[in-house]
């Protein structure tokens, strides 16, 4: 027997008897040793380390407590802005439009073939005549998309027009609501 | 031996607050190992059970109260081998002492299928602690300079029994053969 390896193989080849159900009892055993225990920790102080801890923590009470006030603001601030109520922008459906989806986040409806592109030039205009930035403007026969943004909000246009049957248009905003305007 | 555990050092944790989760998870993962270096070591396949056992629980504790960055492996193995050398050299005096006083089967190793195989028979012939440090080594895996930290014997010691414990198991091996 020279070869360390070919020894640890035989090791690994011997037949332990009852290995499986040995392992269950030995579980079990352990289960009901470390069953119900609750983890706790004790730490031992002084009477003078307390004493001093004390003192420590007396002479930063007012420096908590004004970065506690500071934190308790700026979060109702935040609250408050997160909770207000959204701007609403108002979107002009054509009055061909059939199928019409409204939702505060994003309006879909279907038009006649060819009239997509039509519709989102339409909603270009508008939107750039009430000051909206262009970001992304992609326009064509069969699909295009349309990004719009003024402060904090935005919008998406899409549009698919494969000429074969009604063409899809949805509008999403971020950061306001959306308001379905009467036809036009 | 053993599979690998997803979070040992949670594990262990989990195992000591409790968690009969995490306890399955270590024991899947290093009983097999375990059992088995004890088995090879005490030759009785109850003892086995036993010293494995009872070093689980050991080393879950012992994790606690001293060092929980070290790995649980070592500690468990360390814990099995040697209380498996103590149990077969007090059943070997015990053997000596009295021996018609103790039953050869209770002193011996177990005659059911795994003793029948020549590679046990041939570690019976040789002293515990040689049989303590061949597993160590050839089935656990460890250097011998880790043997000998883990058993707290000079390296010399650990070399010079692995070298004789080999030797013999190689001649016992071979008469086997003849």
């Amino acid at each position: 027997m020279t070869a360390g390896s070919a020894l640890g193989d035989r090791l690994r080849a011997v037949e332990v008897p009852d290995e499986e159900a040995a392992r269950e009892r030995a579980a079990a055993v352990a289960r009901a040793a470390f069953a119900g225990r609750t983890p706790v920790a004790l730490q031992y102080q002084s009477a003078a380390e307390i004493a001093e801890l004390d003192r420590q923590i007396k002479a930063r009470a007012p420096q908590i407590k004004a970065e506690l006030e500071r934190r308790q603001a700026k979060e109702a601030a935040e609250f408050s802005e997160a909770h207000k109520p959204l701007p609403k922008i108002s979107v002009s459906i054509p009055a061909e439009a059939s199928g019409v989806e409204p939702g505060a986040s994003e309006i879909k409806f279907t038009v006649a073939k060819g009239k997509a592109k039509g519709v989102t030039q339409a909603w270009r205009k508008q939107f750039h005549d009430a000051g909206w930035k262009e970001d992304v403007a992609v326009m064509e026969a069969m699909a295009g998309a349309l990004s719009l943004s003024k402060e904090k909000t935005s919008l998406t246009i899409h549009y698919t027009d494969t000429g074969f049957t009604p063409a899809e248009v949805s509008i999403s905003a971020m950061g306001a609501e959306l308001e379905p305007a009467p036809n036009e | 031996m053993g599979g690998p555990v997803r979070d040992p050092r949670g594990a262990v944790r989990g195992a000591r607050d409790g968690s009969a989760v995490a306890l399955d998870e270590l024991f899947k993962a290093h009983w097999p190992a375990a059992h088995r270096a004890a088995y090879l070591i005490v030759h009785d396949s109850a003892a086995a059970e036993d010293i494995a056992q009872e070093a689980f629980l050991a080393a879950i504790r012992a994790l606690d109260r001293f060092d929980r960055r070290r790995p649980f492996g070592p500690w468990l193995h360390r814990i099995v081998v040697n209380r498996a050398i103590d149990h077969a050299r007090s059943r070997t005096i015990r053997r000596e002492v009295g021996a018609e006083l103790v039953p050869e089967a209770a002193a011996g190793p177990d005659s059911g299928a795994g003793f029948s195989d020549a590679t046990m028979a041939a570690l019976a012939a040789l002293p515990a602690e040689h049989r303590g440090v061949i597993v160590m080594r050839h089935l656990l895996e460890y250097t011998p300079g880790e043997i000998a930290r883990a058993l707290d014997l000079p390296r010399g010691t650990v070399n010079s029994r692995l070298r004789r414990g080999l030797d013999a198991l190689a001649q016992e091996l071979a008469e086997e053969r003849a």
